[in-house]
């Protein structure tokens, strides 16, 4: 078999191999024609369990250290490469297994030094926000996401009801900005009817920027108060935010085109592809690009 | 004697003709205050062709690793290529804004740039264009030229052979100049390479979502980039 069919016959296999292992982690936002006629029915709040998600960090997205890693992982593999042709092993019968196993150790390495990255990105926003972190498991918060979100249909004249057919799964999870003035809450909602998703989304809470020089300490104080009020908002914004979606089928009227959205809070600047679909009482709407809804407190000009 | 003495007085001029082939590379030159100085002065903006977006492989390839690479990355492809440069194109707009608001006078050149039609300076110094741009004072009237040379914008992914060793990230290239036009003096040259890593998922075509939005973030941070000295300088030039 000639080089280059061995090298072909390597590619197929790790492809193979290695195509499925990647998970998506993306939720895609669906809303079915049976949850119009299940809007007013009563659900039950389930929310996901976890004291991490109180407190995380957001994490940076620096091309700089993937490319340098990308390189990285080609001169691995370079040396790989040669090794086996200096020892040889290429011409004696054994060539398809020898390059399946460079190319497999390759993409193995590459996915290595990717996740590499990723963790090093991840582990500087935990360490960030470790203070507050600290500070928030301190006050034994058990269940505060299950009364947050109670409370906030309660008041929306929504209230959770224990012995619904409908299952309102809610897993959120707050963010601390990496300038570390405001908290972004992500919530992957769920409509369940037994097995059935009626209703499929991500929704994204903006607070308002807290005007703070020391912001870890401003965030922690009084047992963590200015903190708990700004995760209070995000669940209240939240859930208006949702009922909105339902109500408007997804905003479906709305006929904005897309266009690059940016805005700034506190030190951050924010830039995303997407519609405004609402902007009113100094807060925005809009559609990402993943059908995912955001909203800030800003006003962003239509 | 005298050839060898003829031979001994050539060696340092022969050394000088092999080191001037090896000339330092122009480094970045922060914003001379000489800019600021002289409000009087007109200053005009232009900016060079913003290149279509397109995803650039790097890395050890054979014709054959591109060829493979090329088809396997197709749609990716397909997709970059229809995001919009347009808010670069307009880039000088705004920094022509910037500076009159500021009491400047300044004007867009209305063409792209061609930086292929202007004539190379013999034995451009350091700290000089090596582009001749004097002939912008009489043909639009300014004294001082700003200019945005995109090198290239969309997607950077780093390969061996047809092994893709990075995720795609994407990429602006654009160099800043700022030339007085009497002498082709830089009194500002930067380079800016602006690398995003996605956020999330990048493979999700055939609309690439997470990517598509990660370059228009790397589109903006370019943008802030470029427009910083035009800012921040004015603050530090009214202070007392």
């Amino acid at each position: 078999m000639s080089a280059r069919c061995n090298r072909g016959l390597a590619l197929l296999i790790a492809l193979s191999l290695l195509g499925g292992c990647a998970p998506s982690r993306s939720l895609k936002p669906s809303m079915t024609t049976e949850l119009a006629n299940n809007l007013d029915q009563p659900f039950r709040v389930q929310v996901a369990p976890g004291s991490e998600r109180l407190v995380g960090g957001e994490q940076a997205h620096d091309g700089s250290a993937a490319v340098q890693s990308g390189l990285g992982t080609a001169t691995s593999i370079d040396m790989a490469a040669r090794n086996a042709a200096a020892n040889g092993m290429a011409g004696n019968g054994s060539g398809a297994g020898v390059a399946a196993g460079v190319v497999l150790g390759s993409l193995i390495v590459a996915q290595m030094n990717q996740n590499a990255v990723q963790g090093k990105a991840k582990a500087e926003a935990d360490k960030r926000v470790a203070g507050l972190r600290e500070a928030i498991a301190a006050q034994n918060l058990e269940g505060w996401y299950d009364n947050a979100f109670a409370d906030a249909f309660a008041n929306a004249g929504r209230p959770s009801n224990p012995s619904a057919a409908l299952t309102l799964d809610i897993a959120p999870q707050a963010l601390l900005s990496q300038d570390l003035h405001s908290v972004r809450m992500i919530s992957e909602v769920r409509l369940m009817l037994g097995r059935s998703a009626l209703y499929q989304g991500r929704i994204e809470v903006h607070s308002a920027p807290l005007a703070c020089k020391d912001c870890l300490a401003d965030w922690a104080a009084e047992q963590g108060k200015p903190y708990q009020a700004a995760l209070r908002a995000g669940v209240d914004e939240t859930v208006r935010v949702l009922l909105l979606d339902w109500k408007t089928r997804h905003f479906a009227s709305s006929n904005n085109p897309e266009r690059t959205l940016s805005y700034e809070l506190g030190d951050s600047r924010y830039v995303e592809r997407g519609r405004l679909v609402d902007s009113q009482a100094g807060r925005s709407l809009y559609l990402s690009l993943r059908g995912w809804v955001k909203s800030v407190p800003v006003a962003i000009a239509p | 004697m005298d050839r060898i003495r003829r031979a001994l007085f050539a060696l340092p001029v022969m050394f000088l003709l092999v080191l001037t082939g090896c000339a330092t590379p122009q480094g970045p030159v922060p914003l001379d205050q000489a800019f600021w100085a002289d409000q009087h002065e007109r200053i005009g903006i232009a900016i060079t062709e913003v290149p279509k977006p397109q995803a650039l492989m790097a890395g050890q390839q054979g014709l054959l690793d591109v060829a493979i690479n090329t088809a396997t990355s197709a749609t990716m492809r397909s997709k970059v290529e229809t995001w919009d440069t347009s808010s670069l194109k307009d880039f000088p707009n705004e920094v022509a804004k910037t500076l009159t608001e500021r009491g400047y006078q300044a004007t867009v050149l209305e063409q792209p740039l061609k930086l292929n039609a202007l004539k190379p300076v013999k034995g451009a110094k350091l700290g000089y264009s090596k582009l001749d741009y004097t002939s912008f004072k009489a043909t639009h009237n300014v004294d001082k030229l700003v200019v945005f040379a995109v090198a290239s914008t969309g997607t950077y992914r780093t390969y061996y052979g047809f092994i893709p060793t990075s995720a795609p990230i994407t990429q602006v290239v654009v160099s800043a100049y700022v030339i007085d036009l009497d002498d082709n003096r830089l009194l500002y040259y930067q380079p800016f390479t602006t690398n995003r890593v996605v956020d999330g998922e990048w493979d999700e075509g055939p609309e690439f979502p997470n990517l598509t939005n990660t370059y228009y973030q790397a589109l903006d941070q370019t943008q802030q980039n470029l427009m910083l000295p035009f800012k921040a300088q004015q603050i530090s030039a009214v202070q007392p």
